[in-house]
């Protein structure tokens, strides 16, 4: 049984490592809190499930068109609220939550309050005590491969200019870079990555409005604990908080898999507001 | 009180005499019970400085309580002294943060805690009195004042009265020698502590304050419908305080309170589905904090200088 339980923690974590990892851009480059982009994982997960039934897309047909939805939407979000109003702290947190709030008020007008689901996958592997299927384990996958298409991308020319704009926003307006833009386009970026893991957990999970809470919770305990920090250190503590996450809820309560995260992000910013390995959250 | 207050009271002090419907009348209740409720986050947010994320916890912290002490054989009525007071103390505990975090970290701490207590009451089960499941999605059976369909006029001019009560109380409060002291730490917190104040101590005050007035809310509303559910500590209850407030003007005190009657009454009219209201909610967030980041305040003032600008 705790092999099984290692290796659906280490699948989920490795999901919430994918969705944290865009949070931890927009936190890194942005300096806030997107606190809707929980919402762009359920809307991936929700859009995956409307073009595999309507329209007869495969699961992996749609990851890309639900990365482009998301991605468009994302930089529509970012260009028309959160950009004009980024540099208040405070605000823009407010802003994000509303819009999280909002955004799974619409998902249940669209979708419906009840959860649906996708045909799961046969199992196809039995080893040391645990059964995984096929789409659990391609999904692990694809969020490896993602994470470090994101690591790749920021080693290129366009990437170097993304870390520039972090590390030093006024330094990067002073040589030319159009900062403003940049930030978009990491939103976009982030949003694109949310709706990915949403996708990618499309064929077993349960999708409803609500599903993409948990992740970010996971999401913003990664980010509070860690900071921004680096993509192998973000996706190691996904993967760290999915195992914890799963082990809680079966052997405390289900109700713990949720509590457990809640309770490093207090934890954290109370014995230490500043994080742990990142650059001190701004005040407003 | 302004002169003009007085033809409103008088209108509200009426309306049973001219409205019978227990459907009317439920609603009226309930949105006086939400004026009160959106009171404590004002005052927090307004008074005391500080964004809170999870104010359903004083809502549905004292409804709980209200559940346990009703359980154990405490009088309604003692139960609506009682419950209150230990909000207060909750919020006094969580205000105590403030000595350590400010801002955004205490938005998100604030927020979580909220979502820990959700999640808390809805994994929790019990046991009570011969056998009674407690717990869950049902959460806890309250003992009311009255029985609902005995007692309209009871309830209604009861939360009619606290609901007063809250406003002439707060507003006083504001204008006295404590409450400027608050505001001076809101609006300046290192000169508040060159002058001798202590930001912690005038924070958790704001927010011991700002909790009693919502748990009295939350007491209330759990005599009135006869439980407590984990729905009185959802994230949408905190979210729809920051809502009413920003909508009737943060720190205003009256507006809030006439903001959260107004959409009360507007949405038990309407009587549309309830994902429709925190839809309004977060259109309401969203445009605020839009149009009048610096303060979350959307004075007429700034309506028009942002119409003109436009």
């Amino acid at each position: 049984m705790t092999a099984q339980l290692l290796a659906d923690g280490l699948l989920t974590g490795l999901i919430y490592g994918l969705t944290a990892l865009g949070l931890a851009l927009v936190f890194g480059v942005m300096r806030i809190f997107n606190l809707a982009h929980g919402a762009f994982y359920a809307l991936g997960g929700l859009l995956t499930y409307t073009l595999v039934t309507r329209a007869g897309l495969d699961v992996w047909a749609a990851l890309p068109v639900v990365m482009a939805a998301a991605f468009a939407l994302g930089l529509a979000v970012e260009h028309t609220l959160v950009g004009p109003v980024r540099g208040h702290a405070i605000a823009v947190t407010v802003l994000t939550l509303g819009l999280g709030v909002g955004a799974e008020q619409v998902m249940q007008a669209l979708w419906g309050a009840a959860a649906l689901s996708l045909p799961p996958a046969a199992p196809v592997l039995a080893w040391a005590g645990a059964t995984l299927d096929a789409a659990r384990l391609a999904a692990g996958a694809c969020a490896l491969a993602l994470a470090g298409l994101t690591a790749l991308g920021l080693r290129t020319r366009l990437g170097t200019v993304v870390r520039f704009t972090a590390q030093d926003p006024e330094g990067a307006q002073l040589v030319g870079i159009n900062t403003d833009r940049v930030q978009m386009l990491v939103f976009g970026a982030a949003a694109a990555l949310a709706g990915a893991a949403g996708n990618l957990t499309a064929t077993w999970q349960a999708l409803s409005p609500a599903m993409g809470r948990l992740p970010l919770v996971v999401s913003l305990a990664v980010v509070v604990v860690g900071g921004p920090g680096n993509i192998p250190a973000t996706m190691g503590a996904g993967v760290f908080l999915g195992v914890a996450a799963v082990l809680s809820g079966y052997y405390l309560a289900p109700g713990w898999s949720y509590l457990t995260p809640l309770a490093a992000i207090v934890v954290s910013l109370l014995v230490r507001p500043s994080g742990w390995g990142g650059a001190p959250a701004r005040r407003d | 009180m302004r002169s003009f207050w007085w033809p409103v009271w008088s209108i509200l002090l009426l309306i049973p005499a001219f409205v019978h419907g227990a459907f009317y009348l439920n609603f009226l209740i309930m949105a006086h019970i939400y004026a009160i409720y959106v009171l404590g986050w004002d005052f927090v947010a307004g008074v005391g400085g500080e964004i809170c994320g999870g104010q359903a916890l004083a809502f549905g912290g004292a409804a709980y309580l209200a559940g346990f002490l009703g359980l154990a054989g405490m009088s309604p009525p003692l139960v609506l002294v009682c419950a209150p007071a230990a909000a207060a103390v909750l919020g006094l505990a969580v205000g105590l943060l403030g000595f350590r975090l400010t801002g955004v970290p205490f938005l998100l701490v604030t927020l979580v805690l909220g979502e820990a207590a959700y999640e808390t009451a809805l994994a929790w089960a019990g046991t009570g009195p011969r056998g009674l499941a407690l717990g869950g999605e049902n959460g806890l059976p309250v003992p009311g004042l009255a029985a609902p369909e005995h007692a309209w006029a009871l309830y209604y001019y009861l939360t009619l009265v606290l609901l007063a009560l809250a406003v002439w109380g707060l507003i006083r409060f504001k204008a006295s020698l404590p409450g400027t002291r608050m505001l001076a730490v809101k609006s300046d917190p290192t000169a508040a502590g060159a002058i001798g104040l202590n930001p912690g101590i005038q924070r958790a005050a704001a927010f011991g304050l700002g909790f009693l007035v919502s748990g009295t809310a939350g007491t209330l509303y759990a005599q009135f419908t006869g439980a407590a559910t984990p729905g009185a500590l959802s994230l949408e209850l905190s979210f729809a305080a920051v809502t009413l407030s920003m909508a009737g003007g943060t720190g205003t005190l009256v507006g809030p309170a006439a903001a959260a009657y107004a959409l009360n009454v507007l949405f038990g009219w309407l009587m549309w589905p309830s994902y429709w209201n925190a839809a309004l909610y977060a259109a309401v967030v969203v445009a605020v904090a839009r149009l009048a980041p610096g303060g979350l305040r959307l004075s007429a003032r700034r309506w028009r200088q942002w119409t003109c600008f436009r």
